[in-house]
């Protein structure tokens, strides 16, 4: 039976996966492009935190350094695409790929750091009311953002290339801000995470794309009238409601293993009953 | 005044020499394949062509890109769910029309200055357009959405207009009504104006002259 310090958890890091959800969403959805760098990017952004916080700094500097890391990820994805006309998806993962030995690099040639020992964000309070507060800042930015000139010139690039270029918009260099933006949010995901479970591991980010896909399909269906990027987190908070469930309710013999049989089943099935409009 | 010399382009245009004066309204007719959207296509900066010069009110505007050639040209689709965009609300199309040419800030788009200017302009269409700066324009009609995006293409004070057989993908009423608010507007705020079409009625009524297009040449 899920007990109510595991519900609470699960909200955590819904929460905490709820900006890798904006992430997925900012690319997959603004400018309509299906990056796999985000994989790659989440240990970017993790691993430039612990190293960050190792050496004494403060963790929130970590966060921002984190989302430089990861954003700089985005970017090299997009000059891939964009100046040297690497396809969409193998810019991605060719960048994502080569990210592993940068991480690696970062942290030290040592697969995983601990941060146990030492003063990370959710050291100064509740970790719930922590994640919350980074949420609604981060949710308010892109709210915000999104409808300014910019943002609409940015929306624009993924809804209609030919009509944004005819319009004045600069769409290569949108694409590139898009993918950065995007990739510079995986990367607070990867340091947030990694500050709240106490631990950094190179191989943590695999999957880190289906779980913020699944995050935006759940929350596209739940709340499809709200704010994108507000349902995007309710999708996040879902999604590891209905994970914790499904490992801790032994509810058909499902173990952790399954974790990763149990979010495709649960992909496929919402998005068989996702209604197109 | 757009000055075209010695335009190639992808072997469609062969050494093409074209001048068009000042709140000239031209149209270009000419057999499928003939080069007329390529034309358009080249002016506009989709193309960059082998060789040749565009020019516009004398300036060299042959290797501008068409981000940057926007501020000068706006273009009219044949088809309006390119000259707009259905997920987005009428508001918002007219905002990024209404941004073409200027630096796109960072400042919250919407504002009660705007929302007059394009209640102002919605009206002379008639269609009760002007009332639904909410509504996406996916919900709009084939003919609605071809109105919003002639009118969004005269919402700024760019010097060449492009109308690309704008009526070729609505009825014969709706046609005929885009016709007579693209005209009246033109001649009103006096743009240079090229415009491709098959249509014999708008080929006998519109115009200042008729350029034919055939196999590249004028």
């Amino acid at each position: 039976m899920l007990t109510f310090p595991e519900l609470t958890a699960a909200v955590e890091i819904g929460l905490i996966y709820g900006i890798l959800a904006i992430g997925i969403y900012l690319t997959f959805r603004t400018i309509n492009f299906p990056d796999l760098t985000c994989d790659g990017s989440f240990i970017t952004g993790a691993a430039v935190s612990a190293v960050i916080i190792k050496c004494g700094y403060n963790p929130y500097l970590a966060l921002l350094a984190a989302a430089l890391g990861g954003g700089l990820g985005g970017l090299f994805t997009g000059i891939l695409n964009v100046y040297m006309k690497i396809e969409d998806l193998l810019s991605g993962i060719l960048v994502s790929f080569m990210l592993y030995s940068v991480n690696l690099r970062i942290m030290g040639t040592s697969p995983n750091l601990t941060l146990t020992d030492e003063t990370t964000i959710f050291s100064y309070g509740n970790p719930l009311l922590i994640a919350c507060i980074i949420i609604v800042v981060l949710v308010a930015f892109w709210a915000y953002l999104l409808n300014t000139d910019f943002g609409l010139g940015l929306r624009s690039t993924g809804q209609n290339r030919q009509f944004a270029a005819a319009s004045g918009v600069n769409v290569n260099s949108m694409r590139i801000f898009g993918l950065a933006a995007s990739n510079a949010m995986v990367g607070i995901c990867g340091a947030t995470f990694t500050q709240y479970q106490g631990f950094c591991d190179v191989s943590q980010g695999m999957g880190s794309l289906v779980i913020g896909l699944a995050s935006v399909i759940i929350g596209e269906k739940l709340l499809n009238r709200f704010n994108s990027f507000v349902a995007c987190i309710a999708g996040s908070v879902a999604y590891r409601i209905f994970i914790a469930f499904a490992i801790h309710s032994d509810i058909f013999g499902l173990k952790t293993q399954d974790l990763n049989l149990v979010t495709g089943l649960l992909i496929i099935f919402i998005m068989k009953r996702k209604k197109t409009c | 005044m757009l000055k075209i010399k010695n335009l190639n382009v992808k072997n469609v245009l062969t050494d093409l020499n074209l001048t068009v004066n000042r709140d000239e309204f031209v149209l270009v007719v000419g057999d499928n394949g003939a080069g007329k959207t390529t034309l358009f296509n080249a002016i506009s900066g989709n193309i960059k062509p082998k060789n040749g010069n565009i020019l516009i009110d004398d300036r060299d505007v042959t290797d501008m890109p068409p981000y940057e050639r926007a501020v000068v040209v706006a273009n009219v689709f044949q088809d309006p769910k390119i000259g707009t965009i259905g997920s987005m609300t009428i508001r918002e199309n007219l905002n990024m029309a209404y941004m073409r040419g200027k630096k796109r800030a960072l400042s919250i788009c919407n504002s009660a200055e705007r929302d007059k200017l394009y209640r102002e302009k919605l009206r002379t269409l008639g269609m009760g357009l002007e009332n639904r700066l909410d509504d996406c324009v996916g919900n709009l009609s084939g003919g609605q959405r071809q109105a919003l995006s002639i009118i969004m293409s005269l919402i700024t004070d760019s010097k060449i207009l492009l109308l690309d057989e704008i009526t070729a993908a609505l009825d014969t009423k709706a046609a005929d009504r885009i016709i007579e608010i693209m005209d009246e507007n033109i001649r009103q705020q006096k743009k240079t104006c090229l415009m491709i079409t098959h249509n014999a009625k708008q080929i006998d009524k519109l115009g200042d002259r008729v350029l034919v297009l055939k196999n590249g040449h004028l």
